[in-house]
């Protein structure tokens, strides 16, 4: 479904990225781990074509593929408020609040009338987690989603997102090797 | 107790001023040169009770407010504009650093060859609101967050939205904070056009009446008028930016 050939990405002359070839599966959780600067979230950015590649290519074999991300930062508007932030993404319908209060009370986020400002850095994490998970697609990109969390509240959220991503492709970064190893169906370690 | 403080000194700083300009009025001594404030505050109160006084004040204000109301779209588009080409953004930037250095008395003049006597107050109240809100709605966009824009790209956010959401509430300080500064700047370009256009039914006509017939009583009078609408515009939007912001505070305190 999704395969990475040759790639190379550099920044400012320094390659980050050099020549890295994997294939990922059609679908289930695949967890990435790796020292800091190793390029990790860079090509989690190039997946989801927030940068290009300097060289090789990424490969979809669905032509319509679609993808959706927690990003390292929780990335949340600062003048709307958890419910509103993950409805975002929903098209910011009445209709579908509904939604995004089940995914942030599934994520334990029970107060979800509070603005970024007032929410914890574990709380901002599960609301980005939730918004991610409000978007039906093929392929989600987690980025550090569990760095802010203490182990249980991560493993309830990896019960939430094995749950709500069935059948589809994960890909996590993740800095714990063995709660990667624990949770997920291949690992992948970069040097 | 700190309103209550905030307002003696007001109210002393005011004393201060109005005890300045008696001693100054007494010192000349001739109403006809510098009128004292009881002078000034009585012949204000004789115009306000003649029904012209209402309608030339209204009529100016309408004037000014018909040159902000065309400006603040008109600053909003051409700042997307330029914000989304490089080429619209190198053509008209020139134009608008000429708006803002071109004198008002000349834009005045020019515009008596150019438009419609009675259209002059708004098209200068607009030469002159426009640069400023153009400016900083341009740079508003500038400063809106490039990880939200991001953010809402790998999510397939609409443009509609995107702009609802992520620009606006963006742009909105930085709008709201030119139009602050230009409100009190169009009254007072405002009536500068109706005295030297000689608009009838205004308030620069009735200044520049004022003047010609020796009146200063009316001229401070008239001045005292000036100073109040364009506190109270001022005001206004400075209510507005507090209302949008409170409304925002208030919202995260349920």
């Amino acid at each position: 479904m999704l395969r990475i050939d040759n790639l190379c990405k550099s920044f400012d002359g320094k390659e980050v990225i050099k020549g890295l070839s994997i294939s990922f599966p059609q679908s289930g959780f695949v967890a990435i781990c790796g020292p800091s600067g190793c390029g990790k979230s860079t090509l989690l950015h190039i997946i989801a074509g927030i940068e290009k590649p300097s060289s090789g290519q990424i490969v979809f074999d669905d032509r319509s593929h679609s993808i959706s991300m927690s990003f390292q930062e929780p990335r949340l508007l600062p003048d709307r408020t958890a419910l509103q932030n993950v409805n975002f993404v929903l098209g910011d319908k009445k209709a579908t609040l509904s939604r995004a209060k089940e995914l942030l009370w599934a994520l334990d986020i029970r107060n979800v009338d509070l603005y970024p400002e007032e929410l914890s850095g574990g709380m901002k994490a599960r609301v980005s987690i939730a918004r991610a998970l409000a978007k039906k697609a093929d392929i989600y990109i987690f980025d550090e989603p569990f760095a802010n969390l203490d182990k249980e509240t991560a493993l309830t959220c990896v019960d939430v997102i094995k749950k709500e991503t069935a059948g589809a492709l994960t890909i996590a970064v993740l800095h714990d090797t063995e709660l990667a190893e624990k949770i997920s169906d291949k690992v992948i370690y970069f040097k | 107790m700190k309103v209550i403080k905030k307002a003696v000194l007001s109210i002393g700083v005011a004393l201060f001023w109005l005890a300045l300009w008696q001693a100054a009025a007494m010192i000349v001594g001739n109403p006809l040169i510098l009128p004292t404030p009881a002078e000034t505050l009585l012949r204000l109160f004789e115009l306000a009770g003649e029904s012209n006084f209402w309608i030339f004040t209204a009529l100016s204000l309408l004037r000014i407010l018909i040159g902000i109301l065309i400006a603040i779209p008109a600053a909003w588009l051409f700042a997307a504009l330029c914000s989304g080409s490089g080429i619209i953004n190198a053509l008209f930037s020139p134009a608008v650093t000429l708006m803002k250095s071109t004198p008002v008395v000349s834009f005045i003049l020019i515009a008596i060859f150019l438009v419609d006597r009675h259209t002059i107050p708004s098209a200068i109240t607009f030469m002159m609101v426009f640069p400023v809100l153009f400016e900083n709605v341009r740079e508003g966009i500038s400063q809106t967050p490039k990880e939200l824009l991001q953010m809402s790209d790998v999510f397939g956010i609409s443009w509609i939205l995107k702009i609802k959401r992520i620009y606006i509430p963006a742009i909105k300080p930085f709008f709201f904070s030119a139009l602050t500064t230009s409100v009190g700047l169009a009254v007072k370009a405002g009536v500068a056009a109706e005295v030297v256009a000689y608009i009838p039914d205004s308030i620069g006509k009735m200044l520049s009446d004022a003047k010609s017939y020796m009146e200063p009583a009316d001229l401070l009078a008239w001045t005292v008028v000036i100073i109040a609408i364009s506190l109270i515009t001022e005001k206004a939007v400075h209510l507005r930016l507090n209302h949008t912001k409170r409304r925002v505070t208030n919202a995260s305190d349920r």
